[in-house]
């Protein structure tokens, strides 16, 4: 028997099924994890979060249109709840805690790239955390989800022109912070 | 000839985002072609879109699934005992109408309440009885031929004083409001919240 669609779990989960939205989970945490951990900037914080965000998730199944793929909703419904979370902390910027970078290259060969490459990663994630809120969101949509500038307005409720001067600014300051790692 | 001018931050994103029009693009492509310090800002801004997007995604180091799902199913027993599950709030709003119902009939009408305690009480048949007794007075007085007339001045209504009766209408405007107050809330209840942040 075919493993049921995320159409047919979300459809069970909005009818209140926990087990079948916690399918749902198993199949997205990874990237889910993800969007936490490039908004929080560290993985302990990003872990809880994306608990969270998978609860919030579920009570608001919804205003989910269950005819759209299930992961892009969710991975807009996480950076939302890390921007509110981070909007509404104190503006002094969380220490990054955990600095390595995963990288899965175990060959000899490869482990000089490895360490640039996690080095350069290491870079990317400190210019991040350094933006404010609403700069490190539209980011995150646009790069990271791949949003249009009207999806990114209409997720984040913000005008156009807002998401455009926030996403340049954003690019403006990353781009400072890493010739200034360089 | 005039040197046209740069291309501005603004329109050297839009570039790279895909987001210029047809026409808008056309002119960005023949500045570019021509201009050597433009193409290398927008080499420079490409770069960044190269490195963010490189950036590797790093693994979950447990699943998180099962704690999810506990604390959905706790949450989930936590409101049906709970005010903020509909049907709890339906059933206390309605209780609550019912007793101030009851309790109104019985400040305007005292005989009234007699007759439910009467009904509560040892005599559950109370009130029927004492319809029966009035029934039996009725036509005892008919068969021993009292006059008509007579006989409908006698009938025991119940008696509402005039104090009361201005009571009665002061006490039934509040319930009306009482009435339309706790339906307005039900009915708030059952609108989804709204949240701007996740549309
Ligand atoms: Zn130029």
């Amino acid at each position: 028997m075919d493993p049921p669609s995320d159409y047919d779990l979300a459809v069970h989960a909005r009818r209140g099924d926990a087990e079948a939205f916690g399918e749902l989970v198993r199949r997205y945490q990874t990237s889910v994890f993800n969007v936490c951990y490039r908004m929080m900037g560290n993985r302990q914080e990003a872990e809880d979060m994306s608990q969270e965000a998978f609860i919030r998730a579920y009570s608001r199944l919804a205003t989910y249109d269950t005819e759209r793929p299930f992961g892009p909703w969710i991975r807009r419904v996480a950076a939302n709840f890390c921007l509110n979370r981070l909007a509404s902390k104190a503006p002094i910027n969380m220490p990054l805690m955990d600095e390595h970078e995963t990288v899965h290259t175990p060959h000899e060969r490869n482990l000089e790239l490895a360490t640039e490459t996690a080095e350069r990663a290491r870079a990317i994630r400190h210019a991040m955390a350094d933006l404010p809120p609403h700069y490190l969101a539209v980011i995150e949509l646009r790069h990271f989800q791949e949003l249009s500038y009207n999806e990114i307005s209409y997720t984040m409720g913000i005008s156009l022109s807002q998401v455009k001067s926030y996403l340049f600014r954003a690019r403006k300051l990353l781009g400072e912070a890493l010739k200034e790692h360089e | 000839m005039n040197e046209p001018a740069h291309l501005t931050d603004d329109v050297l994103n839009e570039y790279l985002d895909e987001a210029l029009s047809g026409e808008l693009r056309a002119t960005a492509d023949n500045h570019l072609r021509a201009c050597m310090t433009c193409t290398g800002r927008l080499a420079k801004l490409s770069e960044l879109f190269s490195m963010l997007n490189g950036l590797p995604e790093v693994p979950l180091e447990r699943d998180i699934s099962p704690h999810v799902v506990d604390s959905l199913k706790s949450r989930t027993r936590a409101e049906t005992a709970s005010l903020s599950n509909p049907a709890v709030r339906l059933g206390v709003v309605l209780a609550v109408e019912v007793v101030g119902a009851l309790a109104l009939i019985g400040l305007v009408w005292p005989e009234a309440l007699d007759w439910v305690s009467k009904a509560a009480g040892a005599n559950a048949m109370g009130p029927f009885t004492a319809l029966l007794d009035e029934a039996a007075r009725i036509s005892y007085s008919l068969s021993v031929g009292q006059p008509f007339e007579a006989l409908l001045s006698s009938l025991r209504a119940p008696s509402i004083p005039w104090a009361s009766a201005s009571a009665l209408v002061t006490l039934l405007g509040t319930a009306a409001v009482a009435w339309l107050v706790s339906n307005g809330i039900l009915l708030r209840a059952q609108r989804p919240t709204s949240d701007r942040s996740n549309r």
